[in-house]
């Protein structure tokens, strides 16, 4: 049965390689009717209360100025875009960036938690990526907690002094994979075989490794790159929009 | 005129024939279709579910058939690969496949029809918080105006050999969206300028059309359910 | 101080800095009336948009005085000034909020409060005036540069202001479009409309206006008729302006035959006048 398993896998994977050169891979999001109604309703309940932290974060921001309002609303459509914009890559296989590493150090875990659940939406309506009744889900791995731990990674290297280049693509590149890694839980936990919980999510893991752990690392890289070139070029932007500074010193 | 057609969907949604359509009626047609299909415990409701979305997105919404393939291509990868992983008993395989094709064909009648502009209006009387909706706005207009920016970021970058080899299409790509954020954000500060320059007072209202529901539409919906209670019934027994 | 009777707006003293240090505008002092039209010149940078900011009450912490048809504009009235001081802005994408055309000309109306049906009888009629009714449900994605800024001018219109300020408006257009801008200028004028146009083109701003301030460095460095500014070596030397190349064509032609040629009448400001006036030679 495991030797089946892994050939069913690896055949899977060959095929998702084949198929990856032509098809988009939409990057994590599980999909339109994936998940029984439970889980629809479990992951949204769970993700509430880090929306409403988020919520007043973002009402705070605006407190301070009301005018910060076109600039985080800038910040959600530049998450989007960057999400549905093509990577340049080796193989011809269209992948994406999910911007939550990137979004997680520039603005915060808070705010990028509605953000997210805003792009989420408009991922589901313009690029049929995700869905409505999997929005709770989606926003808990993709908005919630991946966010969170790039977020925590990034403050735990700069404490343990790695440079910054190191310290952002591990936040970026374990930020996806917690990601894919919590999909795979979530997934798992709606469909599993009779084998048990864990077995499937090996599996889930397995299926989805081809794509994500590429994704990992070149989203690793961008970020750094991204990042870094903000700070050489982008020093007098930076300062002028305090928001991000805020957020990124935070 | 100029189309650059970034997002083939929200481009559908404009040309749709059915875009006419009360926009809170496709929504709660298309959202009770999809909780029927994701409670249902059998091949029924599926299979029923994406058989009557295809017939009504591609014959009333008027989308041609192979612009609906190709818009139902979208999610395949993730379903294959999903279905191969729960793997084993292949009707549950099966079914799942099934069940998201079919929810997803429900939430086409929606996104390919309605632009997103109008589903934020309908959302907003959910009573979700007024900030929420605002964003929603903002960010909808600004993912085209980046959007046209990045096309034209890229087509300089192309003249300018930045995507001649991988190394520094990669380089390239990063110092555009560097460069995309750093103007955006700096023209954010103009856009609230520019709002409050015609008495923006901190909540963002429009004034729209009043769509009606007309009997067709509530036929067609009827329809929908009768058949599927029907179906239900007759498969159970 | 009170306001001056005759002037639409007034402007006093009025001082404007960023960073509360370095002032972008310093010691503005204006007077409009109704109906004028009027060409604002300056560099890059000299502060005509932060000018136009503070004349439309989006900009309001900074030192000075405005009255608006006599009243002062304090912060509880600065809705007033907004409204009766229309901006549009150069580029139109960051002026286009809405969703559809129709729903972005409304805007400005939604805000200002007006009752539903108002607001569906101005739109409807600005969309037919700009003839943009037949777009009424495209998204602003979907428009070209022209039609996005015959968008933009609808929105601001409907708002019913009695000035208008343009910022820079033909930098982007095509000719056509450029002319399609004249003609509704021409519309606004005809309405009674008081228009002033921050431009780098002094062809257009000679043929146009009636009035021309040139800004310099955040001051007013001069404010007076078209031909007193276009003939002053000085202001065109200082405020870095090219002399429009009708007024050129009319001094070289006046050097070499003389300056009998005066009694010919005042220099021609459009290319008719300029025939009318050559013929006359």
């Amino acid at each position: 049965m495991v030797k089946k398993e892994k050939r069913i896998i690896l055949a899977t994977v060959l095929f998702a390689a084949v198929l990856g050169t032509g098809t988009t891979v939409s990057a994590m999001h599980i999909m339109e009717g994936y998940l029984p109604p439970g889980y629809c309703i479990a992951w949204g309940i769970i993700s509430i209360p880090f929306l409403v932290a988020g919520f007043l974060k973002i009402k705070n921001l605006l407190a301070e100025n009301r005018r910060n309002i076109t600039l985080i609303a800038m910040s959600g459509a530049f998450i989007f875009v960057i999400s549905s914009l093509k990577i340049p890559s080796l193989t011809g296989s269209c992948s994406h960036m999910t911007g939550t590493g990137l979004g997680a150090i520039l603005f915060g875990p808070s705010a990028v938690s509605i953000l997210g659940i805003i792009v989420l939406v408009f991922q589901a309506i313009l690029l049929a990526h995700g869905g409505i009744t999997t929005l709770g889900a989606n926003t808990f791995s993709m908005a919630i907690a991946g966010p969170a731990i790039s977020y925590c990674i990034y403050k735990t290297c700069q404490k343990a002094k790695a440079s910054k280049p190191i310290s952002i693509f591990l936040a970026a590149g374990i930020g996806d994979l917690s990601t894919y890694f919590i999909t795979s839980i979530q997934l798992a936990l709606a469909h599993n075989t009779p084998d048990g919980i864990m077995a499937s999510f090996l599996k889930f893991l397995g299926v989805f490794a081809p794509t994500q752990l590429p994704l990992a690392i070149l989203e690793g890289i961008l970020t750094v790159l991204i990042i870094m070139a903000l700070e050489t070029y982008g020093t007098q932007e930076l300062i002028e929009i305090g928001f991000i500074r805020k957020g990124a010193s935070k | 005129m100029h189309i650059h057609n970034h997002f083939p969907i929200d481009y559908y949604a404009y040309n749709s024939a059915i875009r006419n359509w009360n926009t809170s009626y496709k929504m709660l047609f298309a959202f009770t279709a999809i909780i029927a299909v994701i409670s249902s415990g059998n091949f029924f409701i599926p299979v029923y579910t994406f058989l009557f979305m295809g017939f009504v997105n591609t014959h009333i919404a008027r989308l041609s058939i192979k612009e609906y393939l190709k818009a139902l291509q979208i999610p395949f990868l993730f379903i294959l690969l999903g279905s191969i992983a729960i793997g084993g008993n292949i009707i549950l395989m099966l079914n799942i496949i099934l069940k998201a094709a079919s929810a997803v064909s429900a939430m086409y009648l929606v996104t390919l029809s309605t632009p997103a502009g109008e589903i934020i209006t309908s959302l907003k009387r959910l009573h979700l918080p007024g900030l929420f909706i605002e964003l929603m706005y903002l960010i909808y207009r600004y993912i085209f105006i980046l959007s046209e920016e990045v096309h034209k970021m890229h087509n300089a970058g192309v003249a300018r050999l930045g995507y001649i080899n991988y190394r520094t299409s990669f380089k390239s790509f990063s110092m555009m969206l560097v460069n995309l954020l750093i103007v955006s954000l700096k023209n954010s500060r103009n856009y609230y300028n520019a709002m409050e320059a015609r008495c923006y007072n901190g909540s963002i209202g429009f004034y729209n059309e009043k769509k009606k529901i007309s009997w067709l539409q509530l036929l067609l919906f009827l329809i929908y359910f009768l058949f599927l209670i029907t179906g239900q019934l007759a498969s159970t027994i | 101080m009170a306001g001056t009777p005759g002037y639409i707006l007034e402007i006093h003293n009025l001082y404007y800095s960023y960073d509360n240090r370095n002032n972008v505008l310093s010691n503005i002092n204006l007077g409009i009336k109704k109906g004028e039209k009027i060409a604002l010149l300056g560099a890059n940078g000299a502060g005509k948009s932060t000018l136009f900011l503070n004349m439309n009450g989006v900009y309001n912490k900074g030192n000075g005085e405005i009255f608006l048809s006599g009243t002062k504009v304090t912060r509880k009235n600065i809705n007033r000034l907004r409204q009766s001081v229309g901006y549009v802005f150069q580029e139109p994408d960051s002026q286009i909020v809405g969703t559809t055309v129709l729903n972005e000309v409304s805007f400005g109306l939604v805000n200002l409060g007006l009752p539903e049906s108002e607001i569906q009888k101005r739109t409807i009629n600005i969309l037919k005036e700009m003839n943009l009714y037949n777009y009424k449900d495209k998204p602003p994605h979907y428009l070209s540069g022209g039609e996005k800024k015959r968008v933009a001018i609808a929105g601001v219109i409907a708002m019913q202001p009695d000035i208008i300020l343009f910022d820079e408006p033909m930098a982007s257009l095509d000719p056509g479009n450029s002319l399609m801008f004249e003609n509704i200028l021409a519309k606004l004028e005809d309405k009674g409309k008081t228009i002033i146009i921050s431009t780098h083109n002094t062809d257009f701003a000679y043929k146009w206006a009636d009035r021309i301030i040139v800004i310099d460095n955040g001051s007013i460095l001069a404010d007076d008729k078209p031909i007193e500014i276009f003939t002053s070596e000085e202001i065109l030397k200082k405020a870095n302006l090219t002399k429009p190349m009708l007024l050129q064509v009319y001094e070289i032609i006046k050097k070499k035959y003389g300056k009998d040629l005066n009694t010919c009448g005042n220099a021609p400001k459009s290319i008719n006048e300029f025939a009318k006036w050559f013929n006359h030679l």
